[in-house]
């Protein structure tokens, strides 16, 4: 490859999403072979490939695969609820501000609780199965409903004012004014949130130690020492998340852009 | 269409205090005055914006506006920013060739010029058939030589639909767009009228044409 090519094809890289999320990941390794020689002990820091041997082991049984459709089944139920919820809570804000006023204190609360006492305490009226569905709802309602309800509130006036003076039809206003504004922010927030829920439910989940989960699951082995596994486990949210939320990006910047 | 007692106060602020106009069927009435005197406050109370005192009466039920910048729907292309009011997507077309965008139908706004996006804005209008216009400083935003070329064009839309008997009321601060289209103009000062002055030659008049009505009209606003 001679010079120019060489600098053609670094210009390229740099321009790319890719190559800095190859790069991020990068030094996320590097630092953990850092930690791994410097504490030199596999039951506190176990080594990336000892790691990438247990992934195998795990990605072989049965009951991860079950854990796992069961953990992701109760982040997409409080997911989709909280989506629900909080849809509803923003539209209804929308129309009648005042109810938009009592809620805002309401979620301002729902915002500042710590989710490990949440967790706790709802761990007391609820089902170790039903709770991180719970936790999810009341960590991702206020979220959604901020965002929704901002959104509508951001929904260009002058337009609204175009809609009134032609008698736009109430379902085109939706359809071609509202939608578009709306759907943009909430493919990218819903996609931050969906991975925020699968987080969520994982930690409820090791809290409530729930039966047939990944939480569960992540649970038994730190009571275990299987640190390997337990640093699998936590590879295997990650890169969840991350797909989720990647492709919640893709679909929004690919709407945005249609939209311009 | 008549204004009567017409009053409206922004906080302590009186912009108008009993005011009373006429706006004829069939005819371009131009509201004309500096800033600040209340014109577009007289087309916000007709559009049904606004609350205000006094009555407006034969106020027609539905109106068409073209505001001071185009208002396109952005994500919408400019087909269906008309279709959007209802109208038929054949008329559409016919209209949009009629305001010289034939083709650009598929177009989203953000690939027209400030002009095009205007001639857009005064298609929807004028596809609307609402019986009354309004038109709030159009083409305040254009060079002179765009303006003249879509006044003209307004005047040629206006009198395609001159069966249909609309009512106009146009906004603008400058003389020379209120002589080229109004049957009548009537000057605001100190929020009240302080001059009407009536046209009758043929519409469009020439960009910097002479006549007794425009030296009253320029005295007045000089004054």
């Amino acid at each position: 490859m001679n010079g120019k090519a060489f600098q053609n094809c670094i210009k390229k890289a740099l321009k790319s999403n890719l190559f800095f999320l190859l790069l991020a990941l990068l030094f996320l390794a590097g630092v953990w072979c850092v930690a791994f020689f410097a504490v030199a002990n596999e039951f506190v820091v176990p080594s990336p490939v000892e790691t990438i041997k247990e992934l195998g082991v795990l990605f072989g049984e049965v009951g991860f695969w079950r854990s796992l459709s069961a953990t992701l089944l109760r982040a997409g139920f409080g997911f989709v609820l909280s989506f629900v919820l909080g849809l509803t809570f923003g539209l209804i804000a929308y129309l009648i501000p005042s109810f938009g006023r009592f809620l805002s204190p309401l979620m301002a609360v729902m915002r500042s609780l710590p989710i490990l006492a949440v967790t706790l305490l709802i761990l007391l009226f609820t089902t170790p199965k039903s709770a991180p569905v719970v936790v999810a709802v009341f960590a991702l309602l206020p979220i959604l409903y901020t965002s929704v309800h901002g959104e509508l509130c951001g929904v260009d006036r002058k337009l609204i004012e175009v809609c009134k003076v032609y008698n736009v039809p109430f379902w085109a206003r939706v359809k071609k004014l509202y939608l578009p504004t709306l759907s943009i922010k909430l493919l990218r927030e819903g996609a931050a949130a969906l991975s925020f829920s699968l987080k969520l439910t994982v930690s409820a989940e090791v809290l409530s130690n729930t039966f047939l989960s990944i939480g569960g699951m992540m649970q038994y082995a730190s009571y275990a020492y299987l640190t390997a596994r337990l640093f699998a486990f936590v590879i295997v949210v990650c890169v969840l998340g991350l797909i989720v939320e990647t492709l919640g990006g893709y679909l929004a910047e690919r709407a945005e852009r249609r939209a311009l | 269409m008549k204004l009567v007692n017409f009053t409206k106060k922004y906080g302590e602020k009186t912009v108008f205090d009993r005011l009373t106009a006429t706006f004829c069927e069939g005819e371009i009435t131009c509201l004309l005055g500096a800033s600040g005197v209340g014109k577009t406050t007289i087309l916000n109370a007709l559009a049904g914006f606004i609350e205000y005192g006094g009555e407006i009466q034969e106020k027609p039920a539905a109106c068409a506006y073209v505001f001071q910048e185009p208002r396109l729907f952005p994500r919408l292309t400019v087909l269906e920013n008309l279709t959007l009011i209802g109208a038929a997507k054949e008329d559409a077309l016919v209209m949009l060739k009629n305001v010289g965008l034939g083709g650009r139908e598929n177009d989203y706004p953000a690939r027209l010029s400030g002009g095009e996006k205007q001639r857009v804005s005064l298609a929807r209008a004028f596809l609307s058939n609402a019986p009354l216009v309004l038109l709030d400083e159009p083409f305040s935003s254009l060079d002179t030589a765009l303006t003249i070329r879509l006044i003209e064009l307004f005047v040629r839309l206006w009198k395609e639909k001159k069966e249909q008997n609309k009512t106009c009321v146009f906004v603008t601060h400058d003389l020379e767009e209120a002589c080229m289209v109004a049957d009548k103009v009537i000057v605001l000062k100190e929020n009240e009228i302080a001059l009407e002055e009536r046209f009758t030659s043929e519409k469009p008049r020439k960009y910097g044409e002479n006549s007794p009505q425009k030296e009253r009209l320029l005295k007045e606003l000089l004054n």
